[in-house]
């Protein structure tokens, strides 16, 4: 199975298909999905909204089992995997960025940055120098005790970013990762993206409907309505 | 909305096999928690019939109900939107998961059983429900933060005890 990684592909998806079924008539959000990603790469997944992109990212983040075909991460087959395995490998290797699930209200952005490390029984001293570590990266060492209502769009994302990253995963999952930003807010934080694939070889796939903010990324895989139907190299 | 449901559990019951009111009553007891009353199955039952969705035969005093093909088609959809449901259900756990480290899998598990149509906690879903809704009760009237302790201690006792059977 080590063999897989010789090629550095991290994840792989092939010919996936998911499918909902609606009274009498199936609905195919994807529709025969080929992508490979390297590590390093940084990809963009882009398309109109109802294009499959967010059943497209559930699959790339292993959050969903393909109706058919194979999702590989690292190699392995993640449909032969049981739930706490896959959660495990999810954790060690990808770190999210939600649209909708972000920062948990009633903890301070240090807090909500240490949670993950709570769970993978990190020490508390460790726990909090990373955590401290992670917030100066993301240039809010002054926010720290405050709650993310007390923050803004911007640095809220900044937070859920770090959290990401809380415990050093091979590869970003972002969803919509300025969507709910103003344009410049939201170039701040493609910003960081960038340097955290530029400077730490951190592997990024990005979720989008928006060109302009697709164009950041190495390649740009064009969705509509559930397949590929382009693909751009910068 | 409790109307419906009840209708959803009827027909859902009567899916896996024919029964009379009575022990309609009694099973739908024990799958929810709430005994519903039989002024509440019988009018259901008959609006049911009305449709055609079940078909009633006399065995001597008693009336037995099944489902018929249209009652059945009816399931089926019910069926598949709440498999649909539960699909969303497990992405989402796992979305949280994700994002606070936690482990999806018990949550993950149960869901995964609820969409087979499975009851995984069968025999105790009364008391589970019962104990759920009294402590959401407890939360309304603000008797949670007076009586933290109090409830806390409680809660352990219960712990403690079904850990042993772990």
């Amino acid at each position: 199975m080590k063999k897989a990684q010789k090629n550095d592909i991290i994840i792989e998806l092939q010919d996936v298909w998911r499918t909902y079924i609606m009274g009498d008539a199936k609905v195919h959000a994807l529709r025969g999905i080929n992508l490979k990603v390297h590590k390093g790469e940084f990809v963009a997944i882009m398309g109109p909204s109802g294009s499959g992109k967010s059943t497209a990212m559930n699959m790339v983040g292993c959050l969903d089992i393909p109706t058919k075909g194979k999702v590989l991460l690292d190699g392995q087959n993640i449909s032969s995997l049981h739930e706490s395995d896959l959660a495990q490998i999810r954790g060690r290797k990808i770190g999210f960025i939600f649209q909708k699930f972000n920062l948990i209200n009633t903890l301070s952005a240090k807090e909500n940055i240490m949670l993950p490390m709570i769970f993978q029984g990190m020490p508390e001293n460790e726990r909090h120098d990373r955590a401290e570590n992670l917030l100066k990266l993301v240039d809010l060492q002054d926010r720290a005790d405050h709650r993310p209502n007390e923050l803004s769009g911007g640095q809220q994302q900044r937070v859920a970013i770090a959290r990401s990253l809380a415990v050093e995963p091979e590869v970003i999952l972002a969803d919509e990762p300025t969507g709910n930003l103003d344009s410049k807010t939201g170039a701040s934080v493609m910003d960081f993206l960038k340097k955290l694939h530029n400077e730490k070889g951190t592997t990024i796939i990005m979720v989008t409907h928006d060109e302009h903010v697709a164009r950041n990324a190495q390649r740009i895989e064009m969705l509509k309505d559930g397949e590929i139907i382009a693909t751009k190299h910068k | 909305m409790v109307g419906m449901t009840l209708q959803h559990l009827v027909l859902q019951k009567l899916h896996e096999q024919p029964q009379t009111g009575y022990s309609l009553r009694k099973e739908m007891g024990q799958s929810t928690g709430q005994q519903p009353s039989f002024g509440s199955i019988y009018p259901i039952l008959e609006r049911l019939a009305a449709e055609g969705m079940v078909s009633v035969k006399e065995d001597g005093r008693k009336k037995v109900y099944s489902i018929t093909i249209k009652g059945r088609a009816a399931v089926t959809g019910v069926k598949q939107q709440q498999e649909q449901m539960f699909e969303q259900l497990i992405t989402h756990s796992r979305m949280f998961c994700a994002v606070t480290g936690n482990n999806p899998a018990p949550m993950v598990t149960m869901l995964e059983r609820l969409k087979k149509g499975e009851d995984p906690l069968r025999g105790i879903s009364a008391n589970a429900i019962r104990l759920r809704d009294l402590i959401f009760t407890l939360s309304q009237q603000g008797k949670i933060s007076r009586n933290q302790k109090e409830i806390n201690r409680a809660l352990e006792d219960a712990i403690k005890r079904l850990e042993q059977l772990k």
